[in-house]
């Protein structure tokens, strides 16, 4: 299974991460431009309103203001904010400015002025008269019949033919069924039907959105974004200024991170026109509270979980129902909906599954793409119940999964029903770790022993959950490389795909360093700037090491045969074949006889010696294939009976990601995957008043985790090779954090006898659940 | 943001003397840690700052026969790693100890906690069971007050215009006393108390000597248990007792709900941390 490798699988030094530490790694925000204007926007205070008048007389008339943009003088443009392929699975629900106001914290006025105190002086000049309407908040009330309607614009439309409903809140839809649910279902022996809600949060990316855009020396449109997804933003940013694509440039220089949050176009449109209007440089950053309130966040959800077994400790029978709830506007609306089925459901054989889910406008923020993407939300709800149904039936939790989980070779109707606003792809599982995963995980944890508490008044438990997810969006996603020569041996990778922290870059110079027979020092790695480097989807859907890294595979497959084509026109290789013909050292070297020829000859060959090119290819990729990468958590905690606090006292992760082309890179994915999950399920929360305001916009009150709140945590990565993947790869990035919220729960069950539905799993809340408190 | 003066000087009097004669709005700053604060949210409006974390007069810790006297500008990290407050007030050290991050502790000091009037200010329950008074010095005065008498309401205290705390005077404890100190936050760091309690007792042939008892962050100003130590002194406590005692907690206390807790759990836990103190000693 496992193969011999030079550069690939050996965790090389991140090819920017001595500029990162030293501090000149250039971000978005690292260059000032003379004369650059800054830009705030003026937002909602209702949760629901119509403008019924808005003045922008006194505002304008500010010293250092040079121009206010509202609905009034700027395009009206139905579009979405998603980043995702076109054209995009979501709903065209969004203009630049809106007449009404669908949350607080919706755009109402984007003021362009010399500073950020300027701005910020004129914004509270500007006088708007609201009729406010009534709000719906929960989606349960939103869908009921005489909620408010929230998009009740006649433009508003999805691009694709799939259910939207905005008449009455219904953002998307899909319900697919094989086998017979409802009989299965009813013949089972044991049956579960359980509820579980996962709640706001948002990705907390240590560089808030930002973005400065300039005209150039050719009165083309420069962006420099801090984004996902550079060409996804420069397609819509000219569908919402009417800017030609040829005269949009978006860089996406060094990135503070983005989870999903940077998968959305949220501040070009309002950047580009802003340039159009004065000619100068633009920035709009936003604050930590803006990010809290006016970005994106995880779509919160209601999971309904139905599942039957039998005494045996076969699953007879799976239904999932997802009520989602978008918030103002349908970003992701129907992808993380059904995401949730389709990365959640086929984990576990069963012939009679059904997936229903719907996704409801509320008057809530925005929620969008987050890392685990609905198969955070889904696992937990189904990991509880799946660990529900074994203790019904009198099975360890452990043994049950292990005896119904999915194995290499086998399928899952699920893959062939739900996909990405279409039905999915049928797919066999290639390469599967789950069960070494398990095995590693449970001896770690040591399943199986209960510790004494470290106090009389506190309790042990464990608990697990398996997961799954997938690699890349299978038929519809592309990724593409560039790679050219140059004299002193080395290749310039120009790539779309956009490292945002997480390694890519690094990831796949490595891939193109193990084809070229050279190192990962010898690869030049650019990401991205539409101008420069070839089309990419761009960072998400756990794709870029899968999709991407097969493209550049291809791509240097094909530099490589131009090497060859080369060394045979040179003279010491004249009578060698290219059969015979392998790179390695940076040299070109022949099986049969010892001649060498370096790379630095090659190139100076090539470029200066006869019938003269450029040694360069571009290849493309889409996959056929999402192949998941698994994993098992297996926690410990300790729940404190007088308090209710939950103290994590080990958390263990081994991963199935195939060939990990960087171990140390992959690692680190994991680890943070996995407290990003942890933050998610014990203190990450919104609290919002009745009128829909968010309280805790800023992280003294919204709290993530910290270095000395972690536990214990363990990760390795188990050996497989997925055939489909480059070298054998598939995804790391999103899997890990969707353990937490299940693995704490069954712990905190195993604990202390409570199921807690709902996170974050704070003091109060473990603390009520088990003292039903009499007022 | 707006402009703001910050005036910083190494001499209190001199500090004294430019504070009675402003006339714009001011704010006392020490370690800042809730000034920044609370300037960033416009909870405070002032046109500028009086830095006191200069004055060597307010950091010192002066240790006498039967009481302490700490500077009101000595750091909670220096509070912390002093060796004859940790011997004779470990109450307040274990207390500071639960304050934030190291981060925080380096800066935040004493009197900015105090100052601050905080009901979640994790020193003041300690400062409470240590019986501590609070030093106040003006330009040509001084005066002091006991510290439940010096915290009105939240982030409202007795200070006048031109006043500034110098230092706090506290008990020393006996070699035969004991304390705890106990705080119920939702993370291991920067976890603002969502309920906390200071303990501090003696017995003395399976009698109680004494004790005094405090709760913060379950009501509108720190609370100083009146009933609780009036059941105990003078008895031999059992769980009766002990049954008894946690069930006037919520007597005592006026918890609200807010976003960081419910006033229900607050009333619980604070039960609990009590049985657990109580538990210890019989
Ligand atoms: C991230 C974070 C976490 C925190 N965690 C905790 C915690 O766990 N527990 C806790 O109790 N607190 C916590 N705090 C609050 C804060 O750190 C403490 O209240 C600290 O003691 C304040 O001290 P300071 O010197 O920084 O005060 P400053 O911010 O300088 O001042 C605070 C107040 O006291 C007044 N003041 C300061 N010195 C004097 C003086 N000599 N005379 C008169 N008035 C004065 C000021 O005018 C101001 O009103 C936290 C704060 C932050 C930012």
């Amino acid at each position: 299974m496992s193969k011999k490798f030079k550069v690939v699988k050996t965790s090389v030094e991140k090819v920017d991460g001595y500029s990162l530490v030293a501090g000149r790694g250039v971000f978005v925000d690292d260059i000032d431009l003379p004369g650059m204007l800054q830009i705030k926007m003026l937002t909602s205070p209702h949760a629901h309103a119509v403008i019924k008048s808005i003045n922008i007389k006194k505002a304008e008339a500010l010293e250092g203001v040079h121009t206010i943009m509202t609905h009034e003088n700027v395009p009206r443009i139905p579009h979405t904010t998603a980043g995702q392929g076109f054209p995009e699975p979501s709903p065209y629900d969004t203009y630049t400015f809106r007449r009404k106001v669908r949350f607080v914290g919706d755009r109402v006025a984007a003021v362009v002025a010399e500073t950020e105190e300027i701005a910020e002086e004129a914004m509270k000049l500007i006088e708007v008269e609201y009729d406010v309407l009534p709000a719906v908040f929960d989606p349960k009330d939103a869908i009921k019949e005489g909620a408010p309607i929230i998009h009740d614009e006649e433009d508003c439309y999805i691009p694709i033919p799939v259910a939207y409903e905005p008449e009455r809140n219904l953002c998307a839809h899909v319900d697919v069924e094989a086998g017979d649910f409802d009989k299965a279902y009813a013949e089972s022996d044991v049956q579960v039907d359980r509820e579980y809600y996962s709640h706001y949060a948002q990705h907390c990316p240590m560089e808030p959105h930002i973005c400065i855009g300039y005209p150039d020396e050719n009165d083309r449109l420069v962006l420099r974004v801090s984004t996902q997804v550079p060409f996804h933003s420069r397609r819509i940013t000219a569908q919402c200024t009417g800017i030609p694509i040829r005269k949009i440039r978006v860089i996406k220089p060094r990135i503070g991170g983005g989870f999903g949050t940077k998968q959305e176009v949220l501040l070009e449109d309002v950047v580009a026109f802003a340039v159009m209007r004065t000619g100068r440089p633009v920035r709009w950053a936003l604050t930590r509270k803006e990010e809290f309130i006016s970005s994106r966040t995880r779509h919160p959800q209601y999971v309904n979980i139905k599942i039957g077994a039998n005494k045996d400790g076969k699953i007879n029978a799976m239904e999932m129902k997802v009520l989602s709830n978008t918030g103002a506007y349908g970003s992701h609306a129907l992808t993380v909906m059904s995401n949730c089925g389709s990365k959640v459901l086929p984990l576990y054989r069963c012939k009679n599954i059904r997936f229903w889910g719907d996704t409801a406008y509320t008057n809530m923020p925005v929620a969008g793409a987050y890392r685990g993407y609905g198969a955070t939300q889904a696992a937990f709800a189904m990991e509880c119940v799946i660990s529900e149904v074994a203790q019904k039936i009198g099975m360890d939790t452990v043994e049950f999964r292990k005896m119904n989980h999915i194995k290499s070779g086998e399928g899952s109707p699920i893959f062939e029903k739900l996909g990405e606003g279409k039905e999915g792809v049928p797919q066999t599982i290639g390469s599967c770790g789950l069960a070494e995963c398990i095995e590693w995980g449970e001896k770690e944890i040591e399943w199986g022993k209960k510790n004494p508490p470290s106090e009389p008044h506190k309790r042990r438990g464990k608990g697990v959950a398996i997961l799954m997810q997938g690699s890349s969006v299978p038929e519809i996603d592309m990724g593409s490389a560039f790679i050219k020569m140059n004299e002193d041996g080395s290749f310039n990778l120009l790539m779309g795909a956009t490292d945002l922290g997480t390694g890519s870059d690094t990831v796949l110079s490595q891939i193109a360093a193990e084809v070229l027979g050279t190192t990962e020092k010898f690869i030049i790695p650019y990401s991205s700037d539409t101008d420069f480097t070839p089309f990419d989807v761009g960072a998400y859907a756990s794709s870029t090491t899968y999709l991407t890294g097969s493209a550049v595979l291809k791509t240097a497959e094909k530099v490589k045969e131009q090497i060859f084509g080369v060394a045979q026109n040179m003279g010491p290789f004249k009578d060698c074949s290219v059969d015979e013909m392998y790179l390695e050292d940076a040299q070109v070297k022949c099986k049969t006889c010892d001649k060498t020829i370096s790379f630095s000859d090659i190139c100076n060959f090539a470029m200066y010696a006869k019938d003269q090119f450029q040694i360069a290819a571009c290849e493309s990729h889409i996959t056929h294939k999402s192949p998941p990468p698994f994993t098992a958590h297996f926690v410990e905690v300790e729940v404190d009976t007088m308090t209710g606090k939950v103290d994590l006292l080990k958390y263990v992760a081994p991963v199935d990601c195939g060939t990990p082309i960087n171990p140390i890179l992959a690692d680190g994915q994991t680890q943070g995957a996995v407290v990003n999950g942890i933050s998610f399920a014990l203190t990450e929360e919104y609290f919002f008043n009745e009128k829909g305001v968010m309280l805790n916009p800023d992280f003294n009150n919204y709290k993530i985790l910290s270095t000395v709140d972690m536990p214990e945590l363990k990760t390795t990565l188990i050996d497989t090779y997925e055939e489909t993947g480059p070298f054998g790869a598939k995804s790391v990035s999103e899997i890990s954090i969707n353990g937490a919220l299940p693995a704490i729960a069954n712990a905190i069950y195993d604990a202390v006898g409570v199921r807690i539905n709902n996170g974050p799993f704070t003091p109060e809340k473990v603390y009520m659940a088990m003292k039903e408190l009499k007022k | 943001m707006k402009n703001l003066q910050l005036i910083k000087s190494d001499n209190l009097s001199e500090l004294l003397e430019l504070l009675k004669k402003e006339e714009r709005k001011y704010n006392i700053i020490a370690g800042g840690t809730d000034v920044m604060v609370l300037l960033k949210e416009f909870l405070i409006d002032p046109q500028c700052l009086y830095d006191v974390s200069g004055l060597s007069e307010l950091k010192e810790i002066l240790v006498d026969n039967d009481s302490i006297e700490i500077g009101s500008a000595v750091t909670m990290s220096d509070i912390i790693s002093d060796s004859e407050v940790s011997r004779y007030a470990p109450v307040l050290v274990s207390a500071l100890k639960e304050v934030g991050s190291p981060l925080i502790r380096n800066r935040a000091t004493l009197g900015g906690n105090v100052g601050n009037s905080s009901p979640a200010g994790d020193s003041i329950p300690a400062l409470f069971v240590l019986n501590a008074r609070v030093n106040i010095v003006s330009e040509g005065n001084e005066r002091s007050v006991k510290i439940e008498d010096f915290i009105l309401g939240p982030r409202r205290n007795v200070l006048e215009k031109g006043e500034i705390i110098k230092s706090f005077v506290i008990d020393k404890m006996g070699t035969d006393e004991r304390s705890f100190f106990l705080k119920a936050g939702s993370r291991n760091a920067l976890a603002i108390s969502k309920a906390n309690l200071a303990f501090r007792f003696m017995l003395k042939d399976n009698l109680v000597k004494s004790m005094n008892l405090s709760f913060g962050s379950v009501g509108p100003v720190v609370i100083k248990s009146t009933m609780i130590p009036q059941l105990f002194i003078g008895k031999k406590p059992d769980p009766g007792l002990i049954d008894k005692s946690c069930s006037l907690v919520s007597e005592e206390i006026k918890p609200i709900d807010d976003f960081r807790s419910t006033a229900k759990y607050r009333v619980k836990v604070l039960e609990n941390l009590l049985r657990k103190c109580l538990d210890e000693f019989c």
